[in-house]
């Protein structure tokens, strides 16, 4: 990141802000989405971390500091939309399926489904350590850092999301009923 | 079964599907709301924010002194002479009182006590231990400030931090550019920066102690006219305090933690009570620093 750019939109340069969202944009977007599996919802969370980095950039001590510091106003904002589309959000319960595994392949997308349904019942916490972490290559001391919590936590949080993760997609392994049938 | 290693794999290729660019339209739309959303500065908070405590928070204090008044009168007048003990009794042994855990510095009003403040210095590890007495508020990773207002006339205030980028030769066209006067790494290199600047009137340096550091004090006169600098304010350096009103005073103590040049600075006015500046002071003088 242009530590000279941000320096520029601390002092309120409009132009200076452009580019930098312009350049952080996409990466921010691009971790919303994975954090909050909606477009819409990404959008949104992405629009309005955007607005708070441009409001709060004065605050910001270290302008070489800005991608993580980036990344904690996103989080945060995934939070709020989070928590706005709770009443809609389905409450998906794990069960296996109904489809024994094919052996062509199709169990990537199986795999895929399953994960898909085991992220979302993760909380936002514990989505975000697993993204910042696994789509971001962030250490977890990084991720800690960014998301302003103890490294013990977020080793607890990554534990307890992969290990969610990994239920999926051994629920969808198991044979079914009909399987055990025959 | 999945084993960790299968898990770890799959969810790492899983989360690489996905939408990677955003919309032009939504930025568009963020940079729309620009010139409509304020950005917040980076030191005082608006002293208008405190008007509404100002009265609740004289009355707290005028009724939490009536009550010390009541215990104090209780124990030393009452107190003695009840129960079986005589005044020829031998004094109790006072028991040793727990030292209390600082309360970290965060954007709330304070309790009377001590204070912790983390992460100053080019090292942001440099730390700030203090007292404050009641009707102080934190501002975190910036200071303090009382109920009362930073603002002119008769505001303070007290502010720690670093001055890493050097000075603006005119601290009141900060908008457009670089801070011109370069500062070189010691304590003596920004306290005679300070001086040799134009800007503002600054006195002559004094070697001072302080939180168990030793360091240099300069005392700034900045100008009358700061309504009509950029944003109306008057920013002698980067990303740090501007000036809460005409005539702003500030005292700046420049400390060598270790390696790391820190500063606190205590902001007044010509019209700020001598109580005020005493608590202001007292403040400062509790102040204990680590690396």
């Amino acid at each position: 990141m242009d530590t000279d750019l941000v320096t520029r939109a601390q002092r309120g340069d409009e132009e200076a802000f452009a580019s930098l969202a312009v350049a952080a944009g996409d990466r921010l977007h691009a971790v919303a989405h994975r954090i909050l599996r909606d477009i819409d919802l990404a959008e949104d969370a992405t629009q309005q971390a955007l607005l708070a980095i441009w409001r709060d950039l004065p605050q910001l001590r270290d302008p070489a500091r800005f991608d993580a510091w980036s990344y904690r106003l996103l989080v945060r904002a995934c939070y709020a939309e989070g928590r706005q589309s709770r009443h809609w959000t389905p409450n998906m319960r794990l069960l296996p399926s109904d489809e024994p595994m094919q052996a062509d392949g199709s169990s990537a997308v199986v795999d895929r489904d399953q994960l898909e349904r085991g992220f979302r019942r993760l909380s936002i916490d514990h989505r975000a350590v697993v993204v910042l972490h696994h789509y971001l290559d962030m250490p977890l001391d990084q991720v800690a850092d960014t998301l302003g919590v103890p490294a013990g936590t977020v080793r607890s949080r990554l534990h307890h999301a992969m290990r969610g993760l990994r239920a999926a997609l051994d629920a969808d392994a198991r044979p079914t009923g009909r399987e055990v049938a025959q | 079964m999945s084993s960790d290693r299968d898990t770890t794999r799959i969810v790492r290729s899983w989360l690489e599907d996905g939408v990677t660019r955003l919309p032009d339209s939504v930025l568009d739309a963020v940079l729309d709301e620009l010139p409509a959303t304020r950005q917040r500065r980076a030191t005082w908070w608006p002293a208008r924010r405190f008007t509404s405590m100002h009265t609740a928070a004289k009355f707290g204090l005028a009724a939490a002194v009536v009550v010390v008044a009541a215990m104090v009168g209780f124990n030393y007048l009452v107190a003695p002479n009840i129960g079986s003990q005589s005044l020829g009794d031998s004094s109790p042994t006072p028991s040793p009182s727990p030292t209390p855990t600082p309360q970290p510095l965060g954007d709330a009003p304070l309790n009377p006590g001590p204070v912790i403040a983390t992460g100053f210095g080019a090292s942001e590890s440099v730390t700030f231990r203090f007292n404050v007495p009641d009707g102080w508020v934190g501002f975190s990773g910036v200071g303090v400030l009382p109920v009362t207002g930073t603002e002119a006339p008769d505001g303070m205030g007290i502010v720690f931090g670093e001055v890493n980028a050097g000075l603006f030769s005119d601290p009141c066209r900060w908008a457009a550019g670089e801070p011109e006067i370069p500062v070189g790494p010691t304590v003596d290199d920004l306290a005679n920066a300070f001086v040799a600047q134009t800007a503002y009137e600054a006195s002559a340096p004094v070697e001072v102690s302080l939180g168990g550091y030793s360091g240099q004090r300069v005392d700034l006169q900045l100008p009358s006219d700061v309504e009509s600098c950029d944003n109306g304010e008057f920013y002698p350096w980067v990303g740090s305090i501007y000036a809460q009103g005409p005539d702003n005073r500030w005292s700046v103590w420049i400390l060598d933690v270790e390696g790391d040049r820190i500063i606190a600075l205590a902001s007044y006015f010509p019209g700020t009570s001598a109580e005020d500046r005493a608590e202001q002071q007292a403040i400062i003088d509790s102040i204990r620093l680590a690396p």
